[in-house]
């Protein structure tokens, strides 16, 4: 299953090899001169914009289609994060540049490998570009980091359409600007680069545009994986960590987390309506494993820590497997569920199994009835019908700072990312 | 038979550019296959100025957000992808450059752009380069095509405002190039 993960002496050879096929083409195609990078504003030679977008589309296509057939995990593929603030004041500012200086930075480097001065003398002012804006950090920062931070966002998700639809869409519309760049280079002739391009061969392009097609029907028709095809090719990563028991905490654990006021976390109940009612930890928020697909998935955060519990493990363990598919998720289950929970906060058994120790039960609440008569002894009609704010009255929904002492445990949590100390630290 | 001498060797001709971006694709599909990132170039410049400004005063990366993201504390900048990314490139172009004899020694300017003029508009078009590389996190290379390929919300729209700022500006500027 492609991405690989090298690293390494081979991640390094590869990577130059990439770079040197990469620099390689770019000159080829003649963008190591800025006059020919230049002209694409003046519409007179196109080759920027055929160039580019017969790139992204062929990189698009392959990536889309050998997803649809499962050879490549689009989860584990880098998608830039979306700033549109930076985007566009960054986008303005390249724009600006790229007409004045003639190129960028990665064609400039072609250019300077080339010997030309313009190239070299662009690519001083790029590093005193970045320099300048690390100067002006300190009063960006805020814009930088927030404006418009949507996170790993695509235009499909964006639209809230399958991928293939974005990808067909996207082909069309290169279609449709290359026959336009086509009829632009044979009437306007002002600025024309000294030296032409090969022509276009007709062959090549109905080959390359029937392959295109091809491979946006086979992203539409067999459309990106879903979750269960995901669990599906993870089966043996994920059932070995759940084997191993890596990501089952102990209710110790899950206490620290409760009280550490540095990390951000999330508790997901996954276990009946009833049973949360009667009882849950307080800060857990019900919810059902759709509503982790559909919902949750899509916003939370590397920065957060969740921890799922059902009142043993099965259907949390379950519930896991649907976070833990996606890269960007940081998911624990809570060992022995609510019902250990309850044993050592509410019963106050502290020697109670760690979490090397799977739970034995049926996944049913075995301190449902105990809550109940806690709750109202005399009454049991009040039973009936219980508000989810009830559910937390007990003190054992959290337990104070008190208890953290009274039970050891193994740290299993591991943070994707790292804590930033309030007030001080790196730069503030 | 007499060898023409190097520097009268016509130029091979470019690439067709639709052949070209197509080798292209494949060279970015194949980084995503084996990295699972894409193509880049900005950020082994960036990389390059940090351990510039690292090796002349440590505490002003460690005190820097932008640069200590890159290089702070015991990270070496240049241990990243990105910068031998940029060294292949930079090798690749050269060798092209080199069998197709195109390794000249030359400003490349418009016709009616005298040499200075075009160092200085070069130079200018670098720092708005740079600056904006490191405002959107990447250049043409690491957000357009590699942002774009994977259909990145953010990378569209930053495509989209590169050819509408500089298509915006080209009458004016014309005289640089025309």
């Amino acid at each position: 299953m492609f991405p690989l993960q090298l690293s390494g002496t081979v991640d390094v050879l590869t990577t130059v090899l990439i770079g040197f096929a990469f620099g390689f083409v770019l000159e080829k195609a003649g963008f190591g001169n800025s006059r020919n990078l230049a002209a694409q504003f003046y519409l007179s030679d196109m080759r920027v914009l055929k160039v580019m977008f017969s790139a992204i589309v062929t990189a698009m296509l392959l990536i889309f289609a050998a997803s649809a057939l499962g050879w490549v995990d689009f989860e584990r593929v880098f998608v830039p994060p979306t700033y549109l603030g930076a985007s566009l004041a960054g986008g303005a500012a390249l724009g600006v540049g790229f007409i004045i200086g003639g190129y960028c930075p990665g064609t400039s480097l072609v250019a300077l490998a080339t010997f030309k001065w313009d190239g070299l003398v662009f690519a001083f002012g790029v590093a005193c570009g970045m320099l300048l804006f690390g100067l002006m950090a300190p009063s960006l920062m805020t814009f930088w980091t927030t404006a418009g931070a949507l996170g790993r966002v695509t235009i499909f998700e964006w639209l809230g359409v399958e991928a293939g639809i974005v990808v067909s869409a996207v082909l069309l519309m290169a279609i449709g600007a290359f026959y336009l760049a086509e009829i632009a280079e044979a009437r306007i002739v002002w600025a024309k680069p000294p030296v032409a391009g090969r022509p276009n061969s007709p062959a090549f392009l109905r080959a390359a545009v029937a392959c295109a097609f091809a491979a946006a029907g086979v992203a539409l028709v067999w459309g990106q994986p879903d979750v269960q095809r995901k669990i599906a090719w993870n089966q043996a990563a994920l059932d070995s960590r759940i084997q191993s028991r890596s990501v089952f905490i102990d209710p110790a654990e899950l206490l620290h987390l409760i009280h550490n006021n540095q990390v951000e976390r999330l508790l997901l109940d996954v276990r009946d309506e009833s049973d949360y009612n009667v009882f849950h930890l307080k800060d857990a928020v019900r919810t059902t494993i759709a509503e982790i697909d559909q919902v949750w998935v899509k916003s939370i955060r590397p920065e957060q820590v969740v921890v799922v519990m059902s009142n043993d493990e099965a259907r949390a363990v379950e519930a896991w497997k649907h976070l833990a598919v996606h890269r960007g998720i940081n998911a624990y289950v809570l060992a022995g569920g609510v019902n250990r929970w309850c044993e050592i906060y509410w019963a106050g058994n502290f020697e109670a199994p760690g979490p090397e120790f799977p739970a034995s039960g049926d996944d049913r609440f075995r301190y449902a009835d105990a809550f109940a008569k806690a709750e109202n002894p005399a009454s049991q009609l009040l039973l009936v019908r219980f508000s989810p704010a009830m559910g937390d009255r007990d003190t054992a929904a959290r337990p104070g700072t008190e208890y953290l002492a009274r039970r050891e445990f193994q740290t299993k949590i591991r943070l994707l990312r790292a804590v930033k100390a309030p007030g001080g630290g790196c730069g503030g | 038979m007499e060898e023409p001498a190097r520097s009268e060797k016509k130029p091979t001709p470019y690439w067709n550019p639709y052949v070209a971006g197509v080798a292209l694709g494949t060279v970015l599909f194949t980084a995503f296959l084996v990295s699972g990132s894409g193509l880049g170039a900005s950020g082994g410049v960036a990389r390059l100025v940090v351990q510039g400004l690292k090796s002349i005063s440590p505490s002003m990366v460690n005190q820097n957000h932008y640069f200590a993201g890159m290089g702070g504390g015991h990270a070496n900048p240049l241990n990243n992808r990105i910068v031998w990314m940029v060294f292949g490139a930079m090798a690749g172009g050269f060798v092209s450059g080199m069998f197709s004899g195109r390794l000249k020694a030359e400003i490349c300017r418009g016709p009616q752009t005298p040499p200075g003029l075009r160092l200085v508009a070069a130079f200018a078009g670098g720092c708005l380069m740079g600056w904006g590389a490191a405002m959107a996190r990447g250049c043409t290379s690491g957000q357009a095509l590699s942002g774009g390929a994977v259909l990145s919300l953010g990378s569209w729209v930053f495509m989209l405002m590169i050819f509408a700022a500089g298509y915006a500006l080209a009458y004016p500027l014309r005289r640089l190039w025309i």
